[in-house]
């Protein structure tokens, strides 16, 4: 008896993915959009501020994982990524030591407390931005026009929510204003252009198989359907759906945020309600919440119900037969 | 008994905050500032005391099943005598803990060591009990109130320490801020515990 | 039957006592809580009324300002500092009910011409470090010397003269709103307020 037989449980043929591989995809997608985003907003600043977030992340993790004496996976890009998304959240003027302190505290409250990548229940990243934003509003609303040095202090959300607050609607010079968010001619805003960078990112993670279609499609869509009908109800008090797909994060939040395999469903049919949550969440607090801006919240409470929208999910054995009698 | 090892006992051993999970409440409330988190601290560690001594002279006329009420109207008056005494001599620090003080009458820490020690000892190993247990709650506090405000208002103690162009992390001084900062000592703590 | 008389007997004794220690010591602080709270409302009613040399507190007025939820009057109580006998200026308190978080309560005090001479925040509940900051002197100097006439009572964002605070909008609008409203009352009541 010379030969010994191995056996172990499936699956048995692997096709090389790994963690390390799909990240990479997931930068490869965002760098057209981070190009974009350094060019648009001064090239220096904007790079010194996605640098140090993604230091910021890479060093609280591997601090903290040497801390704790745990494996030390910076080396899968998982924190460089969530650095990455963080800055693209953030405004690209902001100071150098809020870049660094958003990486640590998305790595170390938004995932390391929880035991590390594949236990943490909240995008990390979004975790970084709601505590910046919580922390100094200031200069987290504070954004600059794009390709000028100007400093605005309101994005064109805030200046649509301010003006319905006060007078019920939006005024005659803002509304014609508001088109010209789609070339950029707003604090923070790349408008179209950003969207096509984000769209064709997008599609090629779709392509290479790390995301699936059904959340982008669900969140752009409920929130394309939910502000079309706010919309045609009343159009001097809601601003239109184009304006509102173009503006904030919405497209980052749908391809890259929304999509995290950790924190949302596993099921395509759990996917298909996770982002129609998100959608309707999005354009319910941009229109009727205290923020502008919805995306983070949105997908944040969302991240929430992932279990509970996982169990009511679970798709059916294959092959198994009720037995009836 | 040693009182240094009794100290230890209530500030590490048996922290009531950071170790036993106890008045988890107040800490996470009060605790916004060094300032305040003495005062409730104080306030706290006052009542422990006297209910303690007065619960252990007690002990053996208190019948074991009326206990509970009888602990709780002791606590009741000797809380209303601080609320009242604070609210006297001491009005802003009065007006800050504001609902918190009343709400000593329900503070974990204090119906827990009556029930588990001065109903079972001598008055004055309780008293001493009251006080080790009371300074480790205010040191409790004044760690979680000093992480708060020194990163969430720049100051220690009410007094500007980090100078005028340091921003202030505000998320530290509202509520989110208690809980990540009890959580990261607690973490520390059991961290440098389990290494010993 | 015994038992339960005996544990009813203790209990009684016990709440006895314990309401005996809360008589004496409501006794001892009962002046001393009467005065802080008269020198609550005159540190207020001094910041800011213009310099006065009688007790405002003692002389006042009170006026119907409105109705409030359920259709009843509403009092307003109105200071009135005198310097040598003459009315020097009128303090009251207005509500802003569209803070962030809550009614703000703010003191105002107005000459008899009709200028502010000064604003004092008695209560709010606004973020700390944000809408909070209506409590900074220089936010509450600029009130000093505008009036009706010679201002127009809307934050800069509104297209008025009252600055904003960054980053809050809502605490400041909801501040000057109010203290618009007690101007106007207090025009349109003049003779009755310092004449009565």
């Amino acid at each position: 008896m010379d030969k010994t037989l191995y056996i172990s449980s499936s699956p048995h043929v692997h096709e090389g993915g790994t963690t390390a591989k799909a990240m990479r995809d997931v930068i490869y997608a965002l760098l057209p959009c981070v190009v974009l985003w350094i060019y648009s907003f001064g090239v220096v600043q904007p790079f010194i501020v996605m640098l140090l977030a993604i230091a910021g992340c890479m060093a609280s993790e591997a601090a903290w994982e040497k801390v704790r004496g745990l494996p030390i996976t910076i080396g899968d890009g998982s924190a460089a990524m969530t650095g990455i998304l963080l800055a693209l959240n953030m405004p690209p003027n902001s100071p150098w030591w809020m870049a660094l302190l958003g990486g640590v505290a998305a790595i170390v409250i938004g995932k390391q407390v929880f035991g590390g990548l594949g236990y943490n229940p909240f995008n990390p990243a979004l975790i970084g931005r709601t505590v910046l934003l919580i922390s100094f509003p200031v200069q987290m609303t504070t954004w600059m026009m794009p390709r000028t040095h100007e400093i605005t202090s309101a994005t064109p959300l805030s200046e649509v929510k301010m003006a319905v607050g006060l007078t019920g609607a939006i005024p005659e010079e803002l509304q014609a204003q508001l088109g010209s968010v789609l070339f950029g001619g707003f604090g923070g805003q790349l408008g179209v252009l950003s969207g096509f960078a984000l769209l064709a990112g997008g599609c090629y993670l779709i392509y290479r198989k790390v995301i699936t279609w059904h959340i982008p499609v669900s969140f752009i869509g409920s929130a394309l359907v939910l502000s079309t009908i706010f919309w045609l109800v009343n159009s001097s008090k809601y601003p239109s759906p184009v304006f509102h797909l173009f503006t904030g994060g919405l497209m980052l939040g749908a391809f890259f945020m929304a999509t995290d395999w950790v924190t949302t469903p596993i099921t395509p049919k759990g996917m298909l309600i996770f982002g129609a949550g998100c959608g309707i969440l999005t354009i319910l607090i941009r229109l009727f919440g205290g923020y502008p801006e919805g995306v983070a919240f949105s997908i944040l409470l969302m991240n929430s119900a992932t279990p509970v929208i996982d169990r009511l999910t679970v798709p059916k054995k294959f092959g198994l037969v009720t037995q009836k009698g | 008994m040693n009182p240094v090892s009794e100290l230890k006992r209530g500030i590490w051993t048996e922290n009531a905050v950071l170790k036993l999970g106890l008045g988890l409440c107040p800490a996470l409330a009060t605790s916004s500032s060094v300032e305040n988190g003495i005062g409730m601290g104080v306030a706290a560690t006052f009542v422990l005391i006297c209910s303690n001594v007065v619960i252990s002279a007690m002990r053996k006329i208190i019948p074991s099943k009326v206990r509970i009420p009888a602990f709780i109207v002791i606590i009741a008056s000797f809380v209303t005598v601080v609320d009242l005494v604070m609210a006297g001599f001491l009005p802003d620090l009065h007006k800050a803990l504001g609902i918190f003080i009343p709400l000593i009458v329900v503070n974990c820490i204090i119906l827990g060591r009556a029930e588990a020690y001065a109903s079972k000892n001598a008055v004055l190993s309780s008293a001493v009990d009251g006080i080790v247990m009371g300074i480790g709650f205010t040191v409790a506090l004044v760690a979680i109130a000093s992480v708060r405000e020194i990163l969430g208002n720049g100051s220690f103690f009410g007094i500007n320490i980090l100078g005028s162009g340091f921003i202030p992390m505000l998320l530290m001084i509202l509520p989110p801020g208690a809980f990540l900062a009890i959580a990261f000592l607690l973490a520390g703590m059991n961290q440098v515990s389990a290494e010993k | 039957m015994k038992e339960i008389s005996r544990l009813a007997l203790i209990l009684t004794l016990i709440t006895a006592g314990s309401a005996l220690l809360l008589a004496m010591v409501e006794k001892a602080t009962r002046e001393p809580i009467a005065q802080q709270r008269r020198l609550v409302t005159l540190g207020a009613l001094k910041a800011v009324l213009p310099p006065a040399n009688n007790s405002p507190d003692q002389d006042t007025v009170s006026l119907v300002t409105g109705k409030d939820s359920k259709g009843n009057d509403e009092q307003t109580t109105f200071y009135r500092g005198r310097k040598d006998g003459a009315v020097s200026g009128v303090a009251f308190r207005v509500v802003a009910p569209d803070g962030y978080s809550g009614s703000i309560a703010v003191m105002v005090g107005i000459e008899p011409n009709g200028q502010v001479s000064g604003v004092a925040i008695l209560q709010h509940a606004e973020t700390p470090g944000l809408g909070a900051l209506i409590e900074g002197e220089s936010w509450k100097n600029q009130f000093k010397g505008k009036s009706l006439d010679n201002a127009d009572w809307r934050v800069k964002k509104d297209g008025g003269h009252f600055d904003q605070i960054t980053a809050a909008t809502i605490s400041p609008r909801a501040v000057v709103g109010a203290i618009r409203k007690g101007l106007e009352f207090y025009k349109a009541n003049k003779d009755q307020i310092i004449g009565g």
